[in-house]
């Protein structure tokens, strides 16, 4: 039986197709994704597995909400908290901290977090990716008691965790792939040794899986994903010679993010010939 | 020839209409209501006046404007009503042919009266673009161009308008295109026809090998969207880019739909105007989706009536493809020449949300065919920086619709670039970021 009543038509904007993906879903899998791998930590971490996230998701979550409400006004902020951006940061925060890290690390952590994203103008606006930033304030003030961890996360559920992202394509394959190319080629240039070591170091696969390819903080265009991720890596495998495994990919990527506006300059493929 | 990069791999969907590859004709609807506005620039005067007797073909409306073509009556009976920008004709069902309709015999090649003849026979562009076609050839012939493409793409989704008029006259095709290449002074013709539609080059082919046009061939693209917007299509084909429409006859390219060359044959060989078109009625939502010969004028819900009617009720109601054609409010709004479809779409096929913050994913730049900064030009026009918009050169979007297709944030930047092209009045609010977010 045909359906028979008139249907009720409003305007909308064209396209009238979408595809099926969304950023909230998108940011909600790579979530999840971080934190199935962090659990592979389990093991050696023991209870902190637990107490980590959790202590920087809760507080992320209250600064964001507490940002909305006191600076941005907004009184009932669902929807921007709902996207779980919020739960991605508290992901990548978790990641970089040893598993003795006191709570209160982990607090301000989470504030210096939102205070970098939200100070740039909120999600997708920030120059610096706000984790590798506030880490690096962290290092800077508490680098004694950071250090004094032993900072071993699990490599093997991080790589299948950047597996899976690359094969959902929720991540550009031009930047872990040519990143760790690069650092690979790097090091081995730099040792004058061939080894295979540094792809299973897990500051730098964590780097160029997940921290270098954040879409806010890495050029759009592919020819400056391409440079980027040359350049990240070789700075990777040179700071790393003469530095800690961590803080040199913190600071490479962050230098890194303050050349993405000039890599964006050079256009991915110049329409030939029309040049007016 | 080089496929062209970028662009999108969508699912067509293109088999639900195929399920018969007659194109139906509709019984004359009661009324018919043709708009005065069926092409940019068009200024209309109606020339009949209202309870006049009119038949099928009668011109009931003509221009001030050297650019604007006549319009005709689709249906035979009596002019209802004359109002603002549109003549409604009371149909009397009997069908009857006017009077001034027989062949005639105007050589292509006599260039001056075959070009009048197709502007009396008030022939645009049966695309998305409507532009005269007279004026085009006009052009054609005064610049000097070398090819003309006949688009028979189709590459959005759903449509199969064209591909059943190849597949039912690819001689009146073959025919209506060795006329077009003559009257624009074009050394060849190209018939372009993407790869999901191999036996209409075939069919093509061995027609042409009876009929002997020499300079005609069809050519097979590859399929991916947006292969049938002119400038890609095009650019695909000579190699040339073009920064806009107007552009393309500087490249020395002439761009008509498939449709057009059908309307330009019986237009030169039978005398008969423009007043009817193939139009695709689909969607998941209508119960037998098929392809008809509409009248234009005729209102919407006379097509989906003789489609059996809504199986469900659909979200949205569009006219043309579903990424470039323009959503109705009601069901009496009338076919006019451009509408190649009436698509009924379900909440679940059109994914349309609630806009997100821009994550700066730069998928919009990776499909843009014309290789633009969609998220940079939107960021620009919503901060009102037009001059910003124009150096990454908004003028060149060919607003295909990939970028809004693939943002993940349901950004709805088609209409942003949109407002932002139309030169906006001060008045017109472009869509900010988080509208519509709960506060």
């Amino acid at each position: 039986m045909p359906f028979r009543s008139e249907p009720k038509l409003v305007f909308h904007a064209k396209p009238h197709r979408h595809a099926s993906h969304s950023a909230s879903n998108i940011l909600w899998g790579t979530s999840a994704v971080l934190l199935l791998a962090w659990l592979a930590n389990g093991t050696r971490y023991g209870w902190d597995t637990l107490r980590i996230p959790l202590i920087s998701a809760t507080s992320l979550l209250g600064f964001e909400w507490g940002w909305q409400v006191c600076v941005a006004n907004r009184l009932m902020p669902f929807g921007t908290i709902s996207n779980a951006s919020c739960f991605l940061l508290a992901a990548l925060l978790t990641f970089l901290m040893p598993p003795t890290v006191p709570w209160w690390i982990l607090v301000s952590g989470a504030l210096l977090t939102v205070l970098f994203l939200e100070l740039f103008g909120g999600l997708g606006q920030n120059i610096f990716h706000p984790v590798l930033a506030s880490y690096a304030v962290l290092h800077h003030f508490f680098g004694s008691t950071l250090a004094n961890g032993l900072w071993t996360p699990n490599v093997i559920a991080i790589w299948a965790g950047g597996i899976f992202l690359l094969l959902k394509r929720w991540i550009a394959w031009e930047i872990p792939v040519l990143c760790l190319a690069s650092a690979w080629i790097g090091t081995v240039l730099l040792n004058a040794s061939f080894t295979w070591e540094i792809l299973a170091s897990g500051s730098i696969v964590l780097g160029a899986l997940f921290f270098a390819t954040d879409p806010a903080t890495s050029p759009m265009t592919k020819n400056g994903k391409v440079v980027f991720a040359l350049l990240a890596g070789f700075l990777m495998a040179l700071f790393r010679k003469w530095g800690h495994d961590l803080e040199s990919v913190v600071y490479v990527l962050l230098m890194m993010n303050g050349f993405v506006p000039l890599l964006e300059r050079y256009r991915a493929s110049a329409p030939e010939g029309h040049r007016s | 020839m080089k496929p062209f990069k970028r662009g999108l791999k969508l699912p067509d969907f293109k088999y639900a209409s195929l399920s018969s590859l007659k194109i139906h004709r509709l019984p004359p609807p009661r009324f018919v209501t043709v708009r005065l506005d069926q092409h940019p620039g068009a200024v209309l005067r109606p020339c009949v006046r209202e309870g006049e007797l009119v038949g099928v073909g009668t011109q009931i409306a003509h221009g001030t404007e050297p650019i604007s073509v006549p319009l005709h009556s689709s249906a035979s009976g009596r002019v209802h009503e004359i109002g603002h920008g549109f003549i409604r004709i009371e149909s009397d069902e009997a069908d009857s042919r006017d009077s001034s309709i027989r062949p005639n015999d105007v050589p292509a090649s006599d260039t001056e009266r075959f070009v009048e003849l197709l502007r009396q026979a008030g022939i645009v562009d049966l695309a998305r673009n409507p532009s005269p076609l007279h004026w085009q050839l006009l052009q054609a012939r005064a610049r000097g161009i070398h090819t003309v493409i006949v688009n028979g793409c189709e590459s959005e989704p759903f449509l199969t308008c064209d591909h059943l008029l190849m597949l039912n006259h690819p001689v009146e095709i073959l025919k209506g295109t060795e006329m077009l290449r003559n009257a624009s002074g074009a050394r060849q013709a190209i018939i372009a026809v993407e790869a999901n539609k191999l036996e209409v080059v075939e069919l093509l082919n061995s027609k042409n090998y009876a009929l002997k046009i020499k300079m005609v061939k069809a050519q097979t693209l590859p399929t991916r969207y947006p292969q049938g917007a002119p400038r890609t299509l095009a650019r695909t084909i000579t190699g040339l880019w073009a920064g806009s429409d107007e552009d393309l006859i500087r490249i020395g390219v002439l761009v008509v739909n498939v449709a057009t060359a059908f309307s330009v044959y019986e237009a030169a060989a039978l005398g008969k105007p423009l007043y009817e078109r193939v139009v695709t009625v689909s969607g998941p939502c209508v119960l037998e989706p098929k392809n008809l010969w509409v009248r234009i004028g005729t209102p919407v819900g006379d097509l989906i009536r003789a489609a059996k009617g809504f199986m469900r009720p659909p979200e949205r109601i569009i006219l043309g493809g579903p990424l470039t054609g323009d959503a109705i409010e009601s069901l009496e709004e009338p076919v006019v020449k451009k509408t190649q479809a009436v698509l009924a779409l379900p909440p679940e096929l059109t994914h349309s949300g609630r806009e997100e913050p821009c994550i700066r994913c730069g998928w919009c730049l990776q499909v843009c065919p014309e290789s633009l900064f969609p998220e940079t030009i939107v960021r620009a026009v919503r901060k009102e920086n037009l001059e910003l918009a124009g150096q990454y050169e908004i003028e060149r979007c060919t607003e295909c619709g990939c970028c809004a297709y693939i943002c993940p944030s349901k950004i709805p930047i088609v209409s942003i670039i949109q407002k932002a092209k139309n030169k906006p009045a001060p008045n017109v609010s472009i869509p900010q970021p988080l509208d519509a977010l709960p506060v």
